[in-house]
């Protein structure tokens, strides 16, 4: 029975690990990829890890993906690159260092003797509650501070902080601005001009704030 | 004995070309140049003539005149220093050497009237004398090498004097390179030489330490060697006397070496004179001859020599006969010339040799240098068939090398006739010690009277085409006008000034009374009782002598420091010239010498008949084209070296292989560059690749050692 | 029988084959991200497996300690992601390839 439950699941978490590499467009990827977790989390099920799993839903799926999902709709991404791909020397040196790594690990598994399945109570809440808040206390606080640093950093990066800081601002008058400021795909000593019809065009293209120009 | 004024000799001309060499080109004062260039000579002249004729001089003395200059090579006993030995042989041929480079220098100062590089040309001169004497009165093998490089070198100078004319440089350097290849054998024949006997000296020094033996005396008490062909390789006397042979036919112009010296009659004339009539191209029969006591112990070396030394004669005689160059003709007549010397040291006639060597000097040098008075009154004209009639213009001239002509031609009381005489009786008379019978010496004998009529024939029509006949040169100066030379207007030959017709003078009277020196005793007893033979009793003494018969030999009494006594084999009889005179031998003799005679006279009637009223008559052009032996020589061998080395060497070995090997580093190392430069490349995808590479052999590693701590289940 | 260790191993280390060989052939960035995470997921399982096994909780803490770090990690990434395509318009991770902002 167990049995039958564990290659269900497997083989679910690498049919769909398998969709994650080959889809080509990565809305498909992703969610191919909740389908692993929520086959690894009937896994851990299966190894008695209620809390682990219930997580495992809750942070991956349900969090990370939905993440990454927005962030792929936000950026409008659909198909593959279209780019001449010049590392195509990579996937079949890929293949092949993978087969290596299976064979190393198999080599390794059947050398080592198994030990037998026992029943467990680990991994209820209570237990690893009651590890986590005395004994491995540390770890929980750091981490804690870890995800700090992770708001810290995102926010740092959501700002549209651009070439020009936030204190910039226009000198009414026709501009004449490099391309680089304006255009972001343009080459660093790309030094043709940009010409605008206003201060305000100006800023507008800049994304500064004319707001906060001091009316003179 | 040790005697330091033996240094003079050689130093001398030295010091005189180094301060035409350094002083001469500042100064070009010709009188300067000709001065201290002639001076020097006459230096080495009388200090030579002083050593030889004092009354314990090197002609007179037992023991040679010796003077150890400094220790150059000493390594235990063994020796190779700069030392000078003057002994009868060395001290006859520095007489001759000296008198008569003193005359040709004195010849040259007239002759070189006006060029560019006059001081060049005597320093050059200078610096030959010093070579020559060195060669000559070297004590040991590498010291007499270092004087035959020197001479080498020195006619690549003199013969490459014009060298803004190509075939000049040509012939310079076809000299240089044809005499080195003789030099191979002559310097493998010293290295046989040290390793079979332990020595290079020729002669046992007292003063610079005791020296058991040298490498002379090491073949006196040795059994004579077989007359086999695999004697040449044994790696014996017969093996030494080969090597040393090629030598001598590299510097002295015998089949197959002789192609330099026609060519180098490109040179100056008193260079030919000097250099390739008198003395440089005897340098190699002296060698033979100072090396007798090998050659007697080598039948087979000594058959070579006979074989070569007479096919050379014959051979150059035939070609003499068709050239129209004056200078031609006589470099021809000096490689005849040369063939009759080493004829005679192949029968065993080694003191002939040196007679000839002698007499051939004096005619020689003084038909070169006659020549060159013709050239030079005839404005540089060399061409024969555009001479004629010049006697009344060169009465000099033409008396002189009347003289000569008769010299060489065999004509009695002239010196050409005593010393070919002897040769000829020597080569009917020799024993079959390196003949393969005595009938071979008949044949032996034959070619040398062809020669010899040869040789009057093409004299006569030498002398014929020159100063007989019409005066040829008239018409060919219509043709002449457009040539832009030398030639100012109508050329009218002219005699020579007394700077070059003294010597003229000098070398005719030599060529006339010359050769009472070795008057034989079959002639002379005609007159006399006394053998009154000076050279032969000179020389006798340092020259070997060959024992009659093959192997069979009896032991012989025979007083003189040269005679030779194998030990266990039977030794020679006495040679009967020396001592005895039997009455057939004598008969035969004058009856040879009488056949001599014939031969000139006819020769010459001959020629005179056949040229006197047809100078230009047409001779075969086989003979003309000189057997066409040059342009075999560029097919067959320089042309496969040239193609070989051009295809072979250069483009597939030094470009294909040394260069494409530096390329291919070169590349190789640009190639990793740019395989190397994916790693920098910025492309994350190839990072991860990598960390996953390295991460599979940690993984591989840990496996392997895990795996050595378990037990197999 | 029941399933053994050995075979949560052998699921959990083709999970990782599989994520490490679409870290290198994926171009996309987010696609490359994804398989990221399926690498950590896969450890993820090796150690819940070896605390149920060996009746150790301290696996399970680490894969809770795991999933923050990877969550953390979503976030920051994905923010580094959008400030990349605002420069460049592209998702291509050879096109980030001058080492050079």
């Amino acid at each position: 029975m167990l049995t039958l439950l564990f290659i269900l699941f497997a083989g679910m978490a690498i049919g769909c690990g398998l969709a994650v590499v080959a889809q080509r467009n990565p809305l498909y990827s992703a969610i191919s990829l909740v389908g692993v977790f929520i086959s690894l989390a009937c896994l851990y099920v299966m190894l008695a890890a209620p809390f682990i799993a219930a997580v495992q839903v809750i942070v991956y799926a349900g969090a990370i993906m939905v993440l990454v999902v927005f962030v792929i709709m936000l950026l409008n991404v659909e198909q593959e690159e279209r780019g001449r791909n010049r590392l195509k020397f990579l996937v079949p040196t890929a293949v092949v260092l993978a087969a290596v790594l299976i064979a190393e690990v198999a080599f390794i598994l059947f050398s080592v003797t198994n030990p037998t399945p026992a029943v467990s109570n680990i991994g209820l809440s209570s237990s690893i509650g009651t590890q986590l808040f005395t004994r491995y206390l540390l770890p929980f606080e750091i981490t804690s501070i870890l995800l700090l640093m992770a708001i810290v950093g995102a926010m740092t990066l959501a700002r549209r902080g651009g070439l020009l800081s936030n204190e910039a601002r226009l000198i009414p008058g026709a501009q004449q601005l490099p391309r680089s400021l304006v255009d972001p795909r343009a080459a660093p000593d790309d030094l043709r001009l940009v010409e605008t019809d206003s201060t305000v065009e100006a800023g507008h293209l800049l994304g500064i704030d004319q707001r906060n120009t001091p009316k003179d | 004995m040790e005697n330091n004024l033996l240094s003079l000799i050689i130093f001398a001309p030295l010091a005189g070309a180094a301060i035409n060499w350094f002083v001469g080109r500042r100064v070009r004062d010709e009188r300067f140049v000709g001065v201290v260039a002639c001076g020097a000579v006459a230096i080495s002249t009388l200090v030579a003539f002083y050593l030889a004729f004092k009354p314990d001089g090197a002609l007179h003395s037992e023991a040679p005149l010796l003077d150890h200059i400094w220790t150059w090579l000493q390594v235990g006993t063994f020796h190779a220093d700069f030392a000078l030995a003057m002994d009868r042989l060395s001290g006859t041929y520095a007489l001759f050497v000296t008198f008569v480079g003193l005359l040709i220098h004195v010849f040259a100062v007239g002759y070189m009237h006006g060029e560019q590089g006059f001081y060049r040309f005597f320093a050059f001169l200078n610096l030959f004398m010093f070579a020559m004497l060195t060669l000559v009165l070297a004590d040991n093998f590498v010291l007499m090498f270092v004087g035959w490089e020197g001479v080498g070198l020195c006619s690549y100078l003199l013969i490459g004097y014009y060298f803004d004319r190509k075939e000049a440089g040509d012939a310079a350097k076809k000299a240089f390179i044809t005499n080195r290849i003789g030099d191979w054998g002559f310097v493998l024949g010293i290295m046989l030489t040290f390793f079979v006997t332990g020595s290079v000296s020729f002669f046992a020094n007292p003063a610079a330490g005791e020296v058991t033996h040298t490498a002379l005396s090491f073949f006196q008490t040795r059994p004579v060697e077989p007359f086999t062909a695999g004697a040449i390789i044994a790696g014996g006397a017969t093996s030494i006397a080969v090597l040393l042979f090629i030598g001598a036919a590299g510097k002295s112009a015998q089949i197959p070496l002789y192609v330099w010296l026609p060519d180098a009659m490109a040179g100056p004339t008193p260079v030919s004179a000097l250099i390739h009539a008198a003395t440089m191209v005897t340098a190699g029969v002296y060698m033979i001859v100072r090396c007798s006591e090998i050659f007697v112990h080598a039948p087979t070396a000594m058959f070579i020599v006979a074989v070569i030394g007479a096919a050379t004669a014959l051979f150059a005689a035939t070609i003499g006969l068709a050239q129209n160059d004056i200078k031609k003709v006589l470099a021809y007549s000096t490689i005849s010339q040369l063939g009759y010397m080493f004829l005679a040291c192949g029968v065993g006639a080694f003191i002939a040799a040196i007679f000839h060597v002698i007499t051939h000097a004096f005619f020689k040098a003084l038909l070169f240098l006659g020549s060159g008075s013709v050239i030079h009154g005839m404005h540089h004209e060399q061409d024969m068939r555009r001479m004629g009639g010049l006697r009344k213009y060169m009465p000099i001239t033409f008396a002189t090398m009347a003289i000569g002509w008769l010299a060489i031609s065999g004509v009695p009381i002239f010196a050409g006739f005593f010393s070919k005489d002897e040769i000829l009786w020597r080569t009917w008379s020799a024993p079959a010690f390196g003949l393969p019978s005595t009938t071979f010496s008949k044949l032996l004998w034959a070619i040398g009277a062809i020669t010899a009529f040869l040789t009057a024939v093409y004299m006569t029509r030498m002398m014929v085409m020159t100063f007989w006949g019409q005066e040829r040169f008239r018409d060919a100066q219509a043709h002449k006008q457009q040539e832009p030379d030398e030639h100012h207007g109508p050329v009218e030959p002219h005699e020579s000034p007394w700077l070059m017709t003294v010597p003229l003078i000098v070398l005719a009277v030599l060529s006339t009374v010359g050769g009472f020196i070795g008057v034989p005793y079959a002639l002379s007893s005609a007159f006399t009782n006394r053998n009154i033979n000076v050279l032969e009793h000179t020389l006798e003494p340092v020259v070997a002598t060959v024992p009659p018969g093959i192997h069979a030999a009896e032991p012989t009494s025979l007083p003189g420091e040269g005679a030779h006594a194998p030990e266990n084999a039977p030794a020679p009889v006495p040679e009967p010239v020396a001592h005895e005179h039997s009455s057939e031998e004598v008969t035969a003799e004058r009856m040879l010498a009488g056949v001599s005679v014939l031969i000139g006279l006819l020769g010459i009637g001959v020629g005179w008949y056949l040229f006197k009223n047809r100078p230009l008559l047409q001779m075969p052009r086989l003979l003309e084209n000189k057997y066409y032996v040059d342009e075999i020589y560029d097919a067959a061998l320089i042309r496969p070296i040239e193609s070989g080395s051009r295809e072979g060497l250069w483009k597939i070995f030094d470009v294909g292989v040394i260069d494409g090997l530096l390329h291919s580093i070169g590349e190789a190392v640009t190639e990793a560059g740019r395989l190397a430069r994916y790693l920098q490349a910025g492309f994350v995808r190839g990072y991860a690749a990598i960390i996953l590479l390295g991460a599979l052999i940690l993984i591989g590693l840990f496996a392997y050692l895990g795996f050595q701590n378990i037990t197999p289940p | 029988m029941e399933p053994q260790l050995s075979w949560y191993l052998a699921l959990s280390a083709v999970l990782f084959t599989i994520g490490v060989t679409g870290v290198i052939i994926k171009r996309n960035v987010i696609a490359m991200f994804m398989c990221i995470e399926l690498m950590l997921n896969a450890v993820n399982l090796t150690f819940v497996a070896f605390a149920s096994f060996f009746q150790d909780v301290i696996g399970q803490l680490f894969v809770f300690i795991v999933m923050t770090v990877a969550a953390a990690e979503a976030a920051v990434g994905l923010g580094i992601i959008i400030a990349i395509f605002r420069n460049r318009e592209s998702l291509d991770v050879d096109e980030a390839s001058i080492l050079k902002l």
